[in-house]
């Protein structure tokens, strides 16, 4: 499809803001429209058109356990020694592609060592500037450390599964992403390749290889 | 109607962290974006869901708002309902049943209802009212409620491309109106 052509995009656009489009075709709009700038504004354009139409709804307050759950999530976290929460600074830094990598490896170098927790390969998922979740191979445990820093609500019935993309070979299934908290999975072999996320039904994918879109990819530091 | 400096200067303060700023801006809108999420979802839990989703994230990207990017409601409203729209896509396997009477409500023409009139400003309200009953119809359904075009077709008991065309042309005119 010519995204190129703007009577097109806006035409998306709008069925995007309205809701219609759906699938596989709104994911893709989605992808597209992190980088495009005039689908942005035809975007922005239809939202300030359409979004009044809201008005015309009751207002209804949300129970105050909706905001108490906010308020908890968007407190700093009280400090703590360890390796996590000094890495913990991630959140809600914006890291993107190359970048990142950069900046990650400076902030590496500033890290104090911890000789026994050291990891000895980290990678971290981000998108549009959050942190998703953070990894960390620890091979004196044989374990590949997985925290869920920030990451994307999926419905119950529904996974996201952690993959590795050797070069040139199919991707390796390393096991489901924890929704909160830590996980630990079987250490792979990680010396090549990099890391990709995606969305799979409950449990994770019944083939093998992926069947759901793939919603992230980090690359793998090697420390 | 909401004091749009107001929601600026908070969205402003909160993406300088001011937890304080954030939540005065919770208090003015959660109960609007609440009854977006509700509307579409139907569901109280999912919708409490997505709210608490919404407000993190609007947390986490209030520096990210500019104003070339709409009203901050318009951005608030908007964060919340793709959000319910992809929770209600992603969790539902049938269609919900949707009652005939919020689904006349929708499609009644807004010289009948009170309420229409008053929101949205007269241009949209006058746009809206001057679609053909067909594509305003479809077209509340499918933003109000979520619904795709197959959805707004079963409902309407329509071709899938008749209602296409609707929604289609409707946007088109409504873009047109609210240009003139």
């Amino acid at each position: 499809m010519n995204y190129q052509n703007s009577e097109l995009q806006d035409r998306l656009a709008a069925e995007y803001v309205i809701g219609t489009l759906h699938g596989r075709a709104r994911a893709r709009f989605e992808r597209l429209l992190r980088q495009d700038h005039r689908l942005q504004q035809a975007v922005h354009q239809w939202e300030e058109r359409l979004t009044p139409l809201t008005e015309s709804l009751p207002p209804e307050a949300p129970p105050a356990r909706v905001w108490r759950s906010i308020e908890q999530r968007i407190s700093p976290a009280p400090t703590r020694s360890s390796l996590w929460e000094r890495l913990s600074f991630w959140r809600g830094l914006t890291l993107a592609g190359f970048a990142s990598a950069l900046v990650l490896g400076v902030a590496l170098i500033m890290l104090p060592r911890v000789e026994d927790t050291a990891p000895a390969a980290m990678a971290v998922f981000a998108d549009d500037g959050q942190t998703l979740w953070v990894l960390a191979a620890q091979p004196e445990r044989d374990a590949l450390e997985v925290r869920a820093v920030n990451p994307p609500n999926v419905a119950a019935n529904q996974d996201l599964e952690l993959w590795l993309l050797p070069p040139g070979g199919a991707p390796k299934s390393l096991g489901l992403l924890p929704r909160e908290g830590s996980r630990l999975l079987p250490l792979p072999d990680i010396s090549q390749g990099g890391l990709a996320v995606s969305l799979e039904p409950a449990g994770g994918s019944p083939t093998g290889l992926p069947t759901g879109p793939v919603l992230y990819q980090a690359p793998i530091l090697r420390l | 109607m909401l004091d749009q400096d107001r929601l600026d200067h908070l969205l402003a303060r909160s993406a300088q962290r001011d937890q304080r700023a954030f939540a005065e801006l919770y208090e003015l809108t959660s109960s609007r974006l609440f009854a977006v999420c509700l509307r579409i979802l139907r569901r109280r839990d999912w919708a409490e869901e997505v709210l608490q989703e919404t407000y993190v994230k609007v947390w986490h990207r209030a520096d990210t708002y500019h104003a070339g990017r709409g009203s901050v409601l318009t951005w608030l409203t908007s964060v919340a309902r793709y959000a319910a729209i992809d929770t209600l896509r992603s969790r539902r396997n049938d269609p919900l049943p949707l009652d005939d009477e919020t689904a006349d409500q929708l499609a009644a023409p807004a010289s009948s209802q009170p309420d229409f009139v008053a929101a949205g400003g007269p241009n949209l309200d006058n746009c809206m009212g001057a679609l053909a009953v067909d594509q305003r119809e479809s077209i509340m359904l499918a933003f109000h409620l979520g619904l795709t075009h197959e959805e707004v077709g079963a409902r309407l008991q329509r071709p899938l491309g008749t209602v296409k065309s609707w929604i289609r042309r409707g946007l088109e005119s409504l873009k047109r109106c609210l240009q003139a």
